[in-house]
């Protein structure tokens, strides 16, 4: 009892800090988020179970978010067959640089970052949800993790050349989907001075 | 390199990774190029922002996790239980 006392309360002093970035990634990973808690606590709980295997002075995070990644794709394939729903996700452009980014949009994020902030929630859901699970894993495990590339290949058991050529193509996807559904730098600009002319405004 | 070429390196430079010696070619193109510093720069500065979006909701939710520490938190003691008495009453 004591054992399971102690891997508890060590368990729960690792996992403090990560518990933010943790359900960011699981959130913003799920297809459906009102599964969020379940599949956190499935997560966990299998880390958990399997924590005697965990060895004292690696990477706990890497480790820990492993897990979480696994029980979101399982929960993301049983909603996709529940569903039958057919996520519109275009083929792997191989090769394809960053695309030219509008000068205008730039600029608006550039110089009016909180309009901005405050806008494009909605269209970055709605781009994070269109990559492919691959591309969404490798995207939100830099952003909200930040591990390095070779921590992500390790997470997801893939090459480097893999981690690197899938987040190349998910930022560029985010970002053309951004620019189709994101506004138009003419509705930037509207949004940025409604921002002005708020008290305290930018 | 030529402009084509580094920018294909952008995703690398910004996230610190790849080699040295190629950071050193990319710097060296953008201190000549104007028009690659800018672009570096754009990039740099919408991503930045896309990041900032994603985790400014990197809190954790109070009964979220209230849920699971109460699953993984340590289990009463047995001398704890025996004092409660077997159905977990005080005075059974």
């Amino acid at each position: 009892m004591a054992a399971r006392d102690e891997k508890s309360t060590r368990f729960l002093l690792h996992l403090k800090p990560l518990q933010g970035a943790g359900e960011a990634f699981c959130r913003r990973s799920l297809y459906e988020t009102e599964l969020l808690e379940d599949v956190l606590q499935e997560a966990l709980m299998r880390a958990f179970r399997d924590f005697g295997l965990f060895e004292e002075g690696t990477a706990f995070r890497a480790w820990v978010f492993r897990y979480v990644h696994l029980c979101v794709l399982e929960a993301n394939r049983r909603s996709r067959t529940r569903r039958q729903e057919v996520l519109d996700v275009e083929p792997a452009v191989e090769g394809e640089g960053l695309p030219e980014p509008d000068d205008e949009l730039s600029q608006w994020l550039l110089h009016a970052p909180d309009s901005v902030l405050d806008q494009c929630e909605q269209a970055l859901r709605g781009a994070i949800v269109r990559l492919s699970d691959l591309e969404r894993g490798v995207l939100l495990l830099r952003a909200l993790g930040e591990f390095r590339y070779r921590e992500i290949a390790d997470i997801l058991g893939i090459p480097m050349g893999t981690v690197m050529s899938a987040l190349s193509r998910a930022r560029w996807r985010v970002r053309q989907h951004l620019a189709e559904t994101g506004g138009t730098a003419d509705a930037w600009a509207s949004r940025s001075d409604r921002a002005r002319e708020r008290p305290g405004g930018a | 390199m030529n402009c084509q070429q580094v920018r294909r390196h952008w995703d690398l430079f910004h996230d610190s990774e790849g080699e040295a010696d190629l950071h050193w070619q990319v710097n060296e193109h953008l201190r000549q190029c104007p028009d690659c510093a800018e672009w570096f720069a754009r990039q740099s500065a919408l991503e930045e922002t896309l990041v900032q979006v994603l985790q400014a909701e990197a809190v954790p939710t109070g009964a979220v996790w209230e849920r699971i520490e109460r699953e993984l938190a340590p289990v009463p003691s047995v001398s704890r239980r025996v004092e409660a008495g077997c159905c977990g009453e005080e005075r059974c």
